[in-house]
């Protein structure tokens, strides 16, 4: 296992190589010059000589290669380059921000669980019940409600209608709870389905039809059986779900103006800041691949079956369930 | 133990209230303990602020939360160029000019304001913020007491004005080495804290020269959209913020908001490419001049928040005249026009052709401004003369356009930029020119630019700035179509708002006075 | 486990009546736009943001077209174009995955750390970055989520694959002596498509919303053909003022994203069974 370990930890780094170049590749090719852009927000085009100077001076003339290399030498001396925008450096850029996105991802994982995993068990032990029919009408409503809309709706009633919370996510206090009110309501459909399926599995395997049989109440077996045996499965959809939330919630930190990474990766795509966009790209997929390394180690102490597979396989393989809604 | 716990927490409890009743009782006169939240700044694409004058078109500039002030500001309703930390210019050859800076001014951590802090503070900026510096053309400043004189490569007839411009502040540049996380300025308002969106806390300056400002504490928030601020006004969260024109009938006749109007002098306008395809010829260019309704443009696209022009300034401005403009709209005229040089419907499509030729045409904009929705309305407008088009929604407008592959292009732009006509007509009618799409050339224009760079006079400026006029009016390759309105709302009750001029100008702080009733 | 009552008794009733619907609303989205009363791209600058009336029943946008009409012309495109992402990811995903785990080696090491790194890549940051790079418009919203998409698709099927490889009736072909293809193309492939189907047929509806999410950004379909997601970010300006602009596009998102979660969900029910009658 040790083994295992390290050697999912060296292949982070051509991974994270890879990444890093796709980022630079796509930022490169992308129409419209980062100096025109910087030196166009005026309105008016900035002159020829400007934009050449500016080209020198970002070193943009130099071919892609060059670019990346350059790039890549700096990183190893430990220095992400400076944003383009704000001529910060795009560690301050990030570091002010990435508070934020971890406070969000984990205030949004955390009411999700405790919004889902009861309803998923309730669900799971009245299968075709009343609640449970409920329960799947309104999860398709919240699961078929395109993010931004939802969270343009809850600002509205829940912010200029009732004045519960602030509209404006950013520099007020309170202004976490509207993101992750939101994304709760967004993803907490998916959730449910998945526990719910996975304790109805359960549910049906012989050794709990035994228990059943043997006289053991229904709670004990859920709690000590059934309960127990879906937590591996859960931590897979966390870990899956939480390097999803780590980049995935841009749409909705801009309706809500929250001061999160992914707002800052959409500006910085739009803005062509090539750095910028590299330091989070570069980031998020370093913790998307750690997050998921963690949670198929915990899998595998959970379970030894898992292990061995996990080891025969050699890091491939690793997340069956499919990849939920791509914005 | 547990006493000595408590003992602890009363007299910290005690420590507490005693500076929280030291704080009131130092209120200074004129001063209240009130607060407001203002939005400042009204873009949500970029992330992120820093203060250092160097760093261009970030909106949380020092100018727009009170921190820091500039030598000269322009007046509100003549954009004329008052004094402010100077007290006066003078312009002593060609390429002198001496600036007296005014008496007994500090900065906010008690450093009195002399001529070597204004030398060593615009030093900084001409040499760090390649827009301002090229503008100024400085070849050297020299400080002695009060009197501060610059010297210019070349002429640069409105050295006054540009230093109004927003990012020429005078800041204390010894305070430390790192602007980007504030300055220290005389502003009205001293910057306590900022966080990583460029929301800041400002505290009153009691020092401050004009006397002392009304609010203890001002709140902005940074980087907000439209959405967001109309959203933000209506939730109570702002005092103050301004709003797009479709959510005004929420603030308008409203008991409980104000809403203030001013017109910049930002002229929505087209460009006419006679580079690219059918636009080459003369006679489509003349009838697309006819060929758009500019009133029902207002009010369809715009809500009817501004007014419909035929020129390029605003009447208010001494840079109009009323004798000239283009022709407006007038469908029979264009499709006369057209007419006549030989276009025709002949396969009964609806659209017109010339030669077997269909006449298709290219509408380039930018999602700013309404531009998608003024583009299919244009759009709209060209079937009624039976030309048939498509809208491109560019990312990087300047690009695309320097690119030249377009027929008609959707821009916006301050005519009144520093309150000069010579900032917008340069970059777009001279030869050389920066925002120059259309390729338009003409040696009078250009001779016409290249005096005006060098007339300080305001007369003859706005003399040569009606010549040129004539010349582009004539060349049907820009369409002006409408002055724009920009809206401020504000709470019921407050007082003391100046509307701001422009949104890159350094005017007065403006918050400084506001007060609640 | 307690039976389901009344109509839908039974998973394929439940899976046929869910068919009949995506059939009807299929036959809807290709025949409405010929009974449609205005021209969906009709600007009227008289008749801005009207609110819904007998002439138009859900009311005018901001430049006075009928929000109808455009709902109903824009239905086609938004579903197919969906469905046009499935598809393609469904296609390119499978077939990269069942070759990576039948040939396996270092072809599939260096496919399958591509998928990783793709992956790894935040997701929503990576359409994005792909549509800025070819530009808004509906083609190249298409290709950038299908760049994006395919890596699931490739990860279940190389899955598959490899359990099934080990499969008794597996071997049973290869020494029954079928070539390499013929026992992907035979034996493999076909026992491994079930969980791929109900994967692709839950990815409908999130590719809807996808669109939606790319149309807030700007980088949807261009001006001034009708989408549902452009639809409502056009009307997201309006939304207090006129808020039927908003509700209508916002509706038919949910209505359709809905149906295809419920059609889904059926599928996955009906196979799920079947395979469990084989084992």
């Amino acid at each position: 296992m040790k083994r295992y370990i390290a050697k999912r930890l060296l292949w982070l780094i051509p991974v994270m190589l890879m990444i890093s170049f796709i980022a630079f590749f796509l930022m490169y090719l992308s129409p419209g010059d980062p100096a025109t852009i910087y030196l166009s927000q005026g309105g008016d085009a900035p002159s020829a000589e400007a934009v050449a100077n500016l080209r020198q001076e970002l070193g943009l003339n130099d071919s892609m290669w060059v670019q990346y290399g350059r790039w890549l030498v700096n990183l190893f001396h430990g220095d992400l380059g400076t944003s383009i925008y704000t001529g910060n450096a795009v560690a301050h850029e990030i570091a002010a921000y990435f508070p934020n996105t971890i406070r969000l991802t984990l205030l949004a994982t955390v009411m999700t669980l405790l919004l889902s995993i009861p309803l998923g068990i309730i669900c799971a032990v009245r299968e075709n019940g009343i609640l449970d029919n409920i329960v799947r009408v309104i999860n398709f409503f919240f699961g078929s409600l395109p993010g931004f809309f939802a969270a343009l709706m809850l600002i509205y009633f829940l912010g200029v209608k009732l004045r519960w919370l602030p509209t404006v996510s950013s520099g007020s206090a309170k202004g976490i709870w509207m993101p992750a009110l939101t994304l709760t309501l967004t993803m907490a459909p998916a959730y449910i389905r998945q526990i719910r399926a996975a304790i109805i599995q359960e549910l049906e395997e012989n050794y709990i039809r035994m228990a059943k049989a043997r006289g053991i109440r229904e709670r004990m077996i859920l709690y000590h059986g059934a309960l127990k045996s879906v937590l591996p499965s859960l931590f897979t959809i966390i870990g899956m779900n939480v390097g999803h939330l780590l980049g995935g919630t841009a749409i909705i930190e801009i309706v809500c103006t929250y001061q999160g990474l992914g707002r800052l990766a959409v500006n910085s795509i739009t803005n062509r800041d090539y750095p910028l966009m590299q330091g989070f790209v570069l980031l998020m997929a370093g913790i998307y691949v750690l997050v998921n390394l963690a949670v198929d180690i915990l899998h595998a102490y959970a379970d030894p079956r898992v292990k061995k597979r996990l080891i025969a396989e050699n890091g491939g393989g690793r997340r069956y369930a499919k990849k939920k809604r791509i914005l | 133990m547990k006493r000595k716990k408590m003992l602890a927490v009363l007299l910290c409890m005690a420590m507490l209230c005693s500076a929280l009743v030291g704080c009131g009782s130092k209120k200074e006169e004129g001063g209240k303990d009130i607060e407001f939240t203002m939005s400042v700044g009204n873009s949500n694409t970029t992330s992120g602020f820093s203060f250092d004058p160097a760093v261009d078109y970030l909106s949380q500039k020092s100018v727009t939360t009170g921190i820091a002030e500039t030598l000269f500001v322009l007046n509100d309703d003549t954009k004329a160029v008052e004094p402010h930390l100077a007290t006066g210019y003078e312009q002593t050859d060609d390429l002198t000019w001496v600036i007296t800076i005014r008496d007994g001014v500090t900065f906010s951590n008690g450093k009195a304001l002399d001529a070597a802090a204004c030398k060593s503070a615009l030093e900084y900026i001409f040499a760090n913020n390649t827009r301002l510096g090229t503008m100024a053309d400085i070849a050297s400043i020299e400080a002695d007491g009060q009197i501060l004189t610059l010297k210019t490569n070349g002429i640069v007839a409105i050295m006054p004005r540009i230093l109004t411009e927003v990012n020429a502040i005078i800041f204390d540049t010894e305070a430390s080495d790192d602007y980007s996380g504030g300055v220290i300025g005389t502003g009205p308002y001293i910057l306590k804290s900022v966080d990583g969106d460029g929301n800041c806390e400002l505290v009153r300056n009691d020092n401050y020269w004009q006397g002392t400002p009304v609010a203890a504490k001002i709140h902005t928030k940074a980087n907000l959209d439209a959405a967001a601020q109309t959203l933000a006004l209506q939730s109570g969260e702002l005092d103050w913020a301004g709003i797009q024109t479709s959510d005004l009938p929420l603030f308008e006749n409203n008991p409980d908001y104000e809403v203030l109007t001013y017109n910049p002098g930002r002229v929505y306008y087209l460009y006419l490419n006679p580079g690219y395809t059918f636009t080459e010829d003369p006679a489509v260019r003349e009838a697309l001049t006819c060929a758009f309704d500019r009133d029902a443009i207002l009010q369809g696209v715009y809500g009817g928040r501004g007014t419909v022009t035929t020129s390029i300034f605003p009447d208010f401005s001494e840079f109009y005249d009323s004798s000239l403009g283009q022709v407006g709209y007038n469908l029979e005229q264009a499709k006369k026009i057209l007419a006549d040089a030989g276009y025709e419907d002949t396969d009964n499509d609806g659209f017109i052709e010339k030669d077997g030729e269909k006449v298709h045409l290219n509408i380039t904009c930018y999602s700013g401004n309404s531009f998608p929705v003024l583009s299919e309305v244009l759009q709209s407008m060209l079937k009624e003369i039976g030309i048939e088009s498509d809208i491109v929604v560019s990312d990087a407008i300047v690009d695309d356009l320097n690119k030249g592959e377009y027929n008609i292009a959707t821009y916006a732009y301050n005519t009144l930029t520093l309150g000069d006509c010579y900032n917008y007509l340069n970059p777009v009618f001279h030869t050389d020119g920066t925002s120059n799409f259309t390729g338009f050339s003409d040696p009078e224009v250009d001779a016409m630019l290249d005096e005006m760079k060098v007339t300080s006079d305001t007369a003859k400026r706005a003399e040569l700035a009606k010549k040129i006029q004539e010349k582009v009016y004539e060349a049907d390759q820009h369409l002006f179509l409408l002055h724009i309105q920009r809206y401020n709302v504000v709470r019921k009750g407050i007082t003391g708002i100046t509307p701001m001029f422009g949104s890159d100008n350094a005017n007065n702080f403006i918050f400084w006075k506001f007060d609640k009733q | 486990m307690p039976k389901r009552r009344g109509f839908f008794r039974t998973p394929k009733a439940r899976f046929l009546f869910w068919l009949a619907v995506v059939g009807l609303l299929a036959v809807f989205a290709l025949a409405a736009p010929l009974f449609i009363r205005h021209d969906p791209l009709e600007v009227n600058l008289l008749q801005v943001t009207k609110a819904p009336s007998k002439e138009y029943i859900m009311g005018t946008d901001y430049i006075g077209r009928c929000i109808f009409c455009r709902l109903v012309k824009g239905a086609s495109r938004s579903i197919f174009a969906a469905c046009a992402v499935v598809a393609i990811t469904f296609v390119i995903g499978t077939a990269i995955g069942c070759l990576c785990g039948y040939i396996g080696g270092a072809f599939d090491t260096v496919v399958m750390r591509f998928v990783d790194a793709v992956q790894a890549f935040p997701s929503m940051v990576f359409t994005i970055s792909v549509a800025a790079m070819l530009g808004s418009g509906l083609l190249n919203c298409i290709i950038a989520m299908t760049a994006v998409g395919w890596t699931g698709y490739a990860r279940l099927a190389r899955s598959q694959v490899l359990t099934l490889k080990e499969k008794t009736f597996v071997s049973a072909a290869r020494i029954s002596g079928m070539s390499r293809t013929a026992i992907l193309f035979k034996t493999i492939l076909p026992n491994s498509l079930t969980p791929l189907v109900v994967s692709a047929s839950m990815h409908v509806g999130s590719a809807i919303l996808g669109f939606s999410g790319l149309s807030f950004l700007g980088l949807g379909t261009a001006p001034p053909f009708p989408e549902w997601g452009n639809m409502l970010n056009d009307g997201k300006a309006t939304l207090q003022t006129a808020p039927w602009t908003v509700i209508f596009p916002g509706l038919a998102i949910l209505i359709v994203v809905m149906i295809m979660g419920m059609f889904g969900d059926s599928i996955n029910e009906l196979l799920n069974l079947k395979k469990n009658v084989e084992q």
